[in-house]
């Protein structure tokens, strides 16, 4: 249990780490660069002619955009914490409502991703794991060299040139049928079974080296039974571990792979923030792409425990 | 049999390698002669097909791309090795000084923080950094190298907290040397060879963000040409003039692999020594 506990306040403490550190960005960026924030948001709320500057003052006071520097930040902090989002300053719409709307479009884009790199990796990785050095082992760990110095938005270009614009299978961009997430899903699979087949392999290899395979091996259990029952589940801790890093891949593809194929993720939805200066909209997805990261390596550090073997000293075996 | 195979293979991988980057080096050697033609417009010759005079054709504004891959060879790789340089002295000092100093306040703090750095997917640190802070390869570079310098910090100062103990350290100490004098003779010399393993990645991996915030449309700003940028503004000619879109993005993978392939045979050859 106390290790469990350990786990879950480190990850805690970093999830609230992750907002001070977008919501103190965030202020920074507001603060130093030129332009006045409550301006703009008066023009995001009306338009631009209609503005006068009562109003402008009648919008600082509200949003507590006045005063010294600290107690505005302070003030900037307890907002972001409350998850008082604001409004979009290019649409004036509520940056929350869209990220709900958003956050579901990168879901199913990771998620159709993840089952590619499933697919891909677990097959391939255990019968590269099986025979360690053999034929299928060297053409995986080539393949996955050579995949892995592509960058995601190069192979998203590949598969666009060939399948969209030269065979005509598929649309090269768009969101609005299972078509559309065929190439999107493709690209990010790929990518990310290039890392997780070698990590598969080198963790069934691993586990066939240990005794307790060895000895399932000489009592004369063999073929899927062995595999499954003393290869799989004793491999499953490492691969587990670098599924935190394999999510770092995913949310990173996302960005890029969003903007490649026009999928209206919160990838994109950061990146069009970024490039308009949409303060409210950069803190938002920030603050959700930063928790989703937390919270997932949380449930990995989680599973970890729970799977690991190694209980603490002075713990009852189960 | 096996070993001399696996021998062989690591040689493969690190002559290929070293030959790819000697090749995007040879390349971007050229870069600064080639300056004013990779920004010459030319109307008349827009998105034409590779040919002689224009062995990977042109863009969409008619400008050489044989010189805009070469001038923007010279932009990504002084960029990525500044970038690498930098992490990894900021890491490997703060790295030994924090491993010899094991569960101090400054151990503790700098752990911290690299949490902080860590809360965040690379790309994305990177890009909200040198997104909000306005690009340029300034900022470019200081938001890699924040997000670059953890690696260098957490194998340094891992291979310290195991080497202090040692009891060749150990009788150092006793002996009266300073902290420095031990970790510059005896803890450094072990760290090195991870390091080179590991900033010959970084450089591929360092390479691979800077092409990527390209293609974002934040880093170095056009018209300086870019590989991923050169592949963002082809992006609408891709069926009139997909070479435009095929030239960056060959130099791009080219030249990650090279550092990739290097840094594998490099690491097999550290892991090899350290067995041995």
């Amino acid at each position: 249990m106390g290790r469990l506990i350990r786990v879950i306040t480190s990850r805690l403490v970093q999830g609230f780490v992750v907002a001070l550190a977008v919501a103190s960005l965030t202020f920074v960026v507001v603060n130093v660069t030129p332009g006045d924030l409550a301006l703009q948001i008066a023009v995001a709320r009306h338009d631009l002619e209609s503005v006068t500057p009562a109003m402008v003052e009648q919008i600082r006071k509200e949003e507590g955009l006045e005063g010294p520097v600290m107690r505005r930040y302070f003030r900037w902090l307890a907002r972001t914490l409350r998850f008082d989002l604001g409004c979009s300053l290019v649409n004036g719409r509520p940056v929350g409502e869209e990220l709900i709307h958003r956050f579901s479009y990168t879901a199913r884009l990771a998620g159709a991703g993840l089952l590619v790199s499933f697919l891909l990796a677990v097959p391939l990785g255990i019968a590269s794991g099986i025979r360690p050095g053999r034929g299928v082992d060297r053409f995986s760990e080539l393949l996955s060299s050579v995949l892995t110095a592509l960058p995601s938005f190069v192979i998203g270009v590949f598969f666009v040139l060939v399948f969209a614009i030269k065979l005509h299978w598929l649309p090269a961009a768009g969101f609005t049928g299972i078509r559309h997430m065929v190439l999107p899903a493709l690209t990010l699979g790929i990518g990310l079974a290039a890392l997780s087949t070698r990590i598969v392999a080198t963790a069934v290899a691993d586990v066939r080296s240990r005794f307790y395979y060895r000895f399932a091996r000489m009592k004369g259990l063999g073929g899927m039974h062995l595999i499954l029952r003393h290869g799989i589940k004793n491999a499953a801790i490492p691969v587990l571990t670098l599924l935190g890093i394999q999510f770092a891949h995913l949310l990173d593809g996302a960005v890029v792979i969003e903007t490649l194929f026009a999928w209206p993720g919160m990838g994109r939805f950061l990146l069009e923030g970024i490039l308009a200066r949409d303060i409210p909209v950069v803190q938002g997805a920030g603050l959700l792409i930063g928790f989703t990261y937390v919270a997932v390596n949380m449930a990995v550090d989680v599973l970890c425990v729970a799977l690991s073997p190694s209980r603490n000293p002075g713990e009852a075996p189960p | 049999m096996s070993r001399s195979r696996s021998i062989l293979s690591r040689n493969i991988r690190l002559s290929t390698g070293l030959t790819l980057i000697s090749v995007v080096v040879a390349l971007s050697a050229s870069g600064p002669l080639l300056e004013h033609r990779a920004l010459d417009q030319n109307l008349d010759q827009r998105l034409k097909a590779p040919s002689v005079q224009m062995p990977f054709g042109t863009d969409a504004l008619g400008r050489n791309i044989l010189a805009r891959l070469a001038s923007g060879g010279v932009n990504s790789l002084v960029l990525s090795s500044l970038c690498v340089t930098a992490s990894l002295i900021i890491g490997v000092l703060l790295g030994l000084t924090s491993g010899w100093l094991t569960g101090s306040l400054l151990d503790k703090s700098l752990l911290r923080l690299v949490d902080i750095a860590m809360a965040f997917p690379g790309l994305l640190l990177a890009l909200l950094l040198a997104g909000l802070l306005g690009g340029g390869p300034a900022v470019v570079a200081v938001a890699l190298i924040f997000t670059g310098w953890t690696d260098y910090f957490r194998l340094a100062r891992s291979l310290t907290v195991v080497g202090r103990t040692a009891p060749y350290v150990e009788a150092g100490r006793l002996s009266g040397f300073s902290g420095f004098f031990l970790l510059r003779r005896y803890i450094l010399p072990k760290v090195l060879p991870h390091l080179s393993v590991l900033a010959t990645l970084g450089m591929g991996k360092t390479i691979l963000y800077i092409s990527s915030l390209g293609f974002l449309g934040i880093g170095l700003a056009p018209p300086k040409p870019e590989w991923g940028a050169m592949i963002a503004e082809s992006l609408p000619y891709m069926r009139q003039a997909p070479h435009a879109i095929i030239a960056p993005a060959g130099a791009i993978f080219l030249t990650i692999l090279g550092f990739y392939l290097t840094g594998q045979a490099l690491a097999r050859n550290a892991g090899r020594q350290g067995a041995a």
